[in-house]
């Protein structure tokens, strides 16, 4: 299953934070076709731009895909 | 034999062939779906087998004759609300169980009040992003239940990419995770097979077993 997508963390700066949904955006990913996990919980769509994220941090990316 | 003997003999045949623990399990739990297409049709259906004592289904959507190659409706059904004509048809094959249904479209505003009686809830929306809507209510309006997720069902063939992942604590995705339905139109085998594993994981929730990774 290729939906699951770990975002690398490690080339940010010692000192440096980006928001989870400018990490998002750099990664090709449209924040409303997916379910983000930081550290094992899931952050809401509306918390993505006031997440800040630093280097370490585990962020996985679950794309979703239509049907049911 | 009075009404109510008749009913406790139809119980006792019916739940025969279930280890006495899971048959007081299931009859005792509450489980939402979300929808009642080809995903929630097909789960309901086997929750209802399955002798789960309580559903709950929502779905403002008509039974059309193109659901059939893949929904538990049947041709005299077309044109009926969905929720109706799956309650009549979960009724004829365990009708010692609830049903209650709700012919509504799910929205943020009514998610609550609609699914928040259940244990665990099961989605089954069309939509990407209802499917997020949704799975982030539950998650944070009810961090303690299950929501088990639907996503990759379309087209045919591919069995084996077809499974079940564990995205947290209490929430799982079913499905081959790349089948989208606009692309790979649905047919019956696929989507039974991520229904049923989403019911199956319903069950095994319900158990009290720790449920494999």
């Amino acid at each position: 299953m290729n939906t699951i997508h770990d975002l690398d963390t490690s080339t940010l700066q010692e000192d440096e934070t980006v928001s989870l949904d400018q990490l998002l955006a750099q990664h090709g990913f449209k924040p409303e076709l997916v379910m983000v996990r930081l550290d094992g919980a899931i952050v809401k769509k509306a918390d993505l731009g006031r997440t800040p994220v630093a280097r370490g941090r585990e962020v996985k990316v679950y794309q979703l895909v239509g049907g049911g | 034999m009075s009404g109510a003997d008749e009913l406790e003999a139809l119980k006792a045949s019916f739940y025969a062939r279930h280890e006495p623990r899971l048959a007081a399990a299931f009859q005792s739990a509450v489980v939402a779906i979300a929808g009642a297409g080809g995903l929630g049709s097909n789960v309901a259906a086997l929750l209802a087998r399955a002798g789960v004592g309580r559903l709950i289904i929502a779905d403002f959507d008509l039974v059309e004759a193109h659901n059939l190659n893949r929904q538990q409706f049947f041709i005299d059904q077309v044109g009926l609300p969905k929720v109706k004509a799956l309650k009549d048809n979960l009724t004829r094959l365990n009708p010692l169980s609830r049903y209650d249904i709700y012919q509504t479209k799910l929205e943020p505003g009514n998610f609550g009040e609609i699914l928040g009686d259940a244990h665990i809830l099961v989605e089954a929306f069309d939509e990407v992003q209802a499917k997020i809507e949704l799975a982030e209510f539950w998650l944070s309006s009810f961090p303690e239940k299950p929501i088990i997720m639907g996503s990759g069902l379309g087209g045919i063939g591919g069995n084996n990419a077809v499974r079940t992942e564990k995205i947290t604590d209490r929430m799982y995705v079913c499905g081959d995770g790349v089948s989208d339905v606009d692309l790979y139109p649905p047919l019956a085998p696929k989507v039974a097979l991520v229904a049923a594993m989403q019911a199956n994981l319903v069950l095994e929730l319900l158990s009290g077993d720790r449920p494999g990774d």
